[in-house]
């Protein structure tokens, strides 16, 4: 699988104060990003008549940090002054895939699973990632089976016993994926097969509840 | 007012029969529920329970540090997509 070429790791906000400073919306989680001596490569976030004059990415070298981890305060040596600071007002804060550095065991980046082939514990490719979606107890993946049914299977060792991202492909256990023979219901008679998306008997309608 | 101790929690005793007869085959099968205010047991640690949102069930791999807490916790009914693109954040296989 390729990556993308460049990969975001923040947005600048707004200018802060008179000396060139800005504020950042970090969207990366990897605390040395911005740290003093750490350079960067600004675009405009979007076309328009900035996008038009900035053909290429800004090289910006960060020469401070400052403030709350979560909104920090950034100062680049390439911007002197607040009218400076008012030009990279909204832009988007990259840096090139090949800077990221080396995950350990069990850690993957989003966009390294999207696109990979899912396979059954028996080899037989099934479907394809299609997105990673965040969820408070694990990640989900998102897998397009081959009828075109999107299943989500949550990204946990049990369910996912192997990611091998060299080849290009990870395998997910049986009953994991919708269609298949193993999710059930939890209402009805114990034998009741297969995935259903009736509500359970006593369940309130919209119009009742 | 809190839920009297001499109850145990809540739990849909529907949900709750097929997790037991799991448990007494070995049997792992992911469950449908709509009960989004069950609590989680201890027996239902390693299933997985696909929990409604309101829209679809997603899918919920019950770990011992979430005994306790509610379905419902695990399965947000508002969805977030952020903006797009390729952040640097790095998730960790659970």
């Amino acid at each position: 699988m390729t990556r993308p070429e460049w990969i975001e790791v923040g947005r600048i906000s707004r200018p802060h104060g008179v000396h060139g400073e800005v504020r950042v919306v970090p969207s990366s989680d990897n605390p040395d990003r911005f740290l003093p001596g750490s350079v960067l490569h600004a675009r405009p976030a979007r076309g328009g008549l900035v996008g038009g004059r900035v053909q290429q990415h800004v090289e910006l070298t960060v020469v401070s940090i400052r403030g709350e981890e979560s909104y920090p305060i950034l100062a680049f040596r390439e911007i002197a002054d607040r009218d400076a600071a008012e030009n990279f007002r909204g832009f988007v804060l990259e840096i090139r895939s090949s800077e990221l550095p080396e995950l350990e065991e069990d850690e993957y980046y989003p966009f390294d699973l999207v696109g990979l082939a899912v396979r059954d514990r028996q080899g037989a490719v099934v479907g394809q990632v299609v997105d990673v979606l965040e969820s408070p107890a694990h990640p989900l993946l998102a897998v397009q089976t081959g009828g075109g049914v999107e299943s989500l299977v949550p990204f946990v060792a049990a369910a996912v016993p192997e990611v091998v991202l060299s080849e290009g492909y990870l395998v997910i256990g049986d009953g994991f994926l919708e269609g298949e023979s193993g999710p059930s219901v939890d209402s009805g008679a114990a034998d009741e097969p297969g995935w259903t998306d009736q509500r359970p008997e006593g369940t309130p309608t919209d119009s009742e509840a | 007012m809190a839920r009297s101790s001499k109850k145990a929690p809540f739990v849909e005793e529907r949900l709750m029969q097929r997790i037991e007869a799991m448990n007494r085959t070995g049997e792992k099968r992911m469950l449908k529920t709509w009960s989004r205010a069950s609590t989680i047991y201890p027996e239902m640690v390693g299933h997985t329970i696909a929990v409604h949102d309101g829209r679809k069930h997603v899918p919920v791999y019950i770990t011992e540090s979430m005994v306790g807490h509610r379905l419902g916790e695990f399965a947000l009914t508002r969805t977030f997509r952020g903006h797009g693109g390729s952040k640097e954040r790095r998730m960790r296989r659970k």
